[in-house]
């Protein structure tokens, strides 16, 4: 072998090295809940490091949280409601939706077995509700009520944390229901503390809504990194499809991570709470997602939470997330 | 002969009123200068900067914004009832713990036994911070008053045990003797002796324990799930990026405090030890 050949394969070999240790660091603030299974099926399955990325997953109780980590610059992607979208926009945070990360309504109501049997919001009048105020759940209990006539002024409202809801239903007198979000209010449920009084499908039905659980970033970051963004995306498009293909698969591994949490939970329950109602449909967004924006953010102007009325061409980039998924066809 | 006449002025007595007088009306109007216009000043920059640099209302809004939304909570109503709320369980809490806290700081500081038995773990939960164990209060008591109220009390009680302690404890034994001496004796040495004289450092940890309460109230507020309070408020404007709301809120937690210090906390000790002559008034 020549010197040239020996050198030539020498250089060969160390480029290659250096581009496969070249990957690209991001970090994603993951959902709470069952809807943290796209980002947790995407590491798993090794699809960021297949699209060159180093992915740190950072579990954020609420997309408020996550909002905020962005602005800092700790984060560069984010799980979170329509409404906190809005919020943030509409208090110049410059945020892009660039797809969806998960699809489908989580939050349901638990309340405390005395109430007896409940066929509406109605019948809750007057009582005390636990709910994590400025979150998408908050924001579709309100449209709700104003489908059905309601205000939240027929209630006793108490800004709870979703993670002290456990604890507020296990004090006798304090709460009458709360509203939230799995695996917290099957917690409740599993230790004698409630009863499911409107499950998270009902919801979904009664509110006509498909719930996307946005993925964001910030309008500078996805300007300048197209290239990562459009790598990211695609991740989370093959762990949709993945899921999609694996629900048992898929259930394995939200399983482990509600083990490893410190509080297990039965498997038929994390089942129920995975595919009670369709999540992971792909991360494109479908005409529902748009009406469904348009509706919130109407409502939000409505009541006064919002000063203005952004056009959703400014804040949706459908190219990254259309692109993953012709990609994976 | 200038360095005599000023020793001799140095040596003649000034009365207060001498002191005191000579260019009061425009001494404070100075004064209130000196402290005004550096606000202003840095009122006026913070509106240009959160005007003009770009930066997201969410981060930092404009002084007239948080004004604005003050405004907007007073006449909605809910400023006052969070004041209300903040100050009830204030008052409710600093009543109790101070209660709690003056009898058995009396009884460590007169009785040996007592002081014996419960210095040690005094001073082992003077060491835990009150915030802290809000975790465990809402395990306890759930998210509702009590778990807010039973900190406070607790934090306001272990201050003023600490300084009523510390005040009975370091009573000149000479102050006893000559009370004796008087034909003082039991309660009436306890009272009229004993007490005025610890009554410094008692009213210092009243002061102490009610500033310790005002700042913990605000994060339990925060923490436990209440439906009305200044520190409920400043966290539920978080949830919708409307930092107007939590400046505000911020804004009327430090005037509050600050006007409980000054005008009823500064009162207390004026009307009680310095009125009594046990404090030498400030200059």
């Amino acid at each position: 072998m020549t010197r040239l050949t020996i050198l030539a394969l020498t250089l060969g070999g160390l480029l290659t090295l250096s581009s496969a240790s070249a990957q690209t660091k991001v970090t994603v603030g993951m959902a709470s809940g069952v809807n943290q299974v796209t980002s947790l099926v995407a590491a798993e399955q090794g699809y960021f490091k297949e699209e060159g990325l180093d992915v740190e997953i950072k579990p954020v109780v609420r997309g408020v949280l996550a909002v905020e980590a962005i602005v800092a610059g700790s984060m560069q992607f984010a799980e979170v409601s329509d409404v906190v979208l809005f919020s943030a926009i509409d208090k110049g945070i410059p945020l892009v939706a660039i797809g969806a990360a998960s699809r489908g309504f989580t939050g349901k109501m638990v309340g405390k077995p005395s109430l007896g049997e409940i066929k509406s919001l109605a019948d809750l009048k007057g009582k005390r509700i636990g709910i994590q105020v400025g979150t998408g759940v908050h924001g579709v209990f309100l449209m709700l009520l104003e489908q059905q006539g309601l205000s939240e002024s027929d209630f006793q409202i108490s800004n709870v944390r979703v993670t002290d809801m456990p604890t507020a239903m296990a004090s006798e007198g304090a709460f009458d229901a709360v509203l939230g979000w799995d695996p917290m209010m099957q917690r409740i449920v599993q230790a004698g503390n409630g009863m499911e009084i409107i499950s998270a499908k009902q919801f979904q039905e009664m509110s006509e809504i498909t719930y996307p659980l946005l993925l964001v970033a910030d309008k500078s970051y996805v300007a300048e990194n197209r290239s990562t963004v459009q790598r990211f995306v695609n991740a989370y498009a093959k762990a949709h499809k993945w899921i999609r293909n694996n629900p048992d698969g898929a259930l394995r591994i939200f399983s482990n991570t509600v083990k490893e949490s410190g509080s297990p939970l039965e498997e038929d329950i994390i089942k129920t709470m995975m595919f009670e109602v369709e999540k992971f449909t792909g991360v494109n967004f479908i005409a529902s997602d748009e009406k469904e924006l348009s509706r919130t953010r109407d409502f939000l102007r409505k009541t006064g939470k919002i000063s203005s009325v952004p056009d959703l061409k400014d804040i949706l980039d459908p190219s990254f997330a259309d692109a993953a998924e012709a990609a994976i066809k | 002969m200038a360095a005599l006449d000023s020793d001799r002025r140095m040596a003649q007595v000034v009365s207060v009123e001498e002191v005191r007088t000579g260019g009061g009306l425009i001494g404070g109007l100075k004064n209130l200068a000196f402290l005004a216009i550096p606000i202003l000043v840095l009122l006026a920059l913070w509106e240009l900067v959160a005007r003009f640099s770009g930066m997201p209302a969410a981060l930092l809004p404009p002084v007239s914004a948080i004004f604005s939304a003050l405004v907007r909570m007073a006449e909605q109503g809910t400023l006052w009832i969070d004041i209300w709320s903040s100050f009830r369980r204030l008052i409710q809490s600093v009543f109790l713990g101070s209660l709690a806290g003056t009898l058995i700081g009396v009884l460590m500081g007169y009785y040996r036994i007592w002081e014996r038995i419960l210095a040690p773990p005094l001073n082992f939960l003077l060491a835990i911070p009150g915030t802290a164990l809000f975790p465990l209060s809402m395990i306890w008591f759930g998210l509702t008053e009590l778990a807010i109220t039973t900190i406070l009390i607790y934090e306001v009680a272990l201050t003023v045990t600490l300084n009523t302690w510390t005040g009975v404890r370091t009573v000149d034994s000479s102050l006893i003797r000559a009370g004796k001496a008087f034909g003082a004796t039991g309660p009436s040495l306890f009272w009229r002796v004993l007490i005025p004289a610890a009554l410094p450092s008692m009213i210092a940890g009243y002061r102490l324990a009610f500033s310790r309460c005002w700042r913990i109230l605000i994060i339990a507020e925060m923490l436990v799930s209440v439906t009305a309070g200044l520190g409920y408020r400043i966290y539920w404007g978080r949830e919708f990026f409307n930092s107007d709301v939590v400046y505000a809120g911020l804004l009327v937690v430090g005037i509050i405090g600050l006007v409980m210090e000054r005008v009823f906390l500064r009162g207390l000790e004026v009307a009680t030890v310095e009125h009594w002559g046990t404090m030498r008034e400030a200059n």
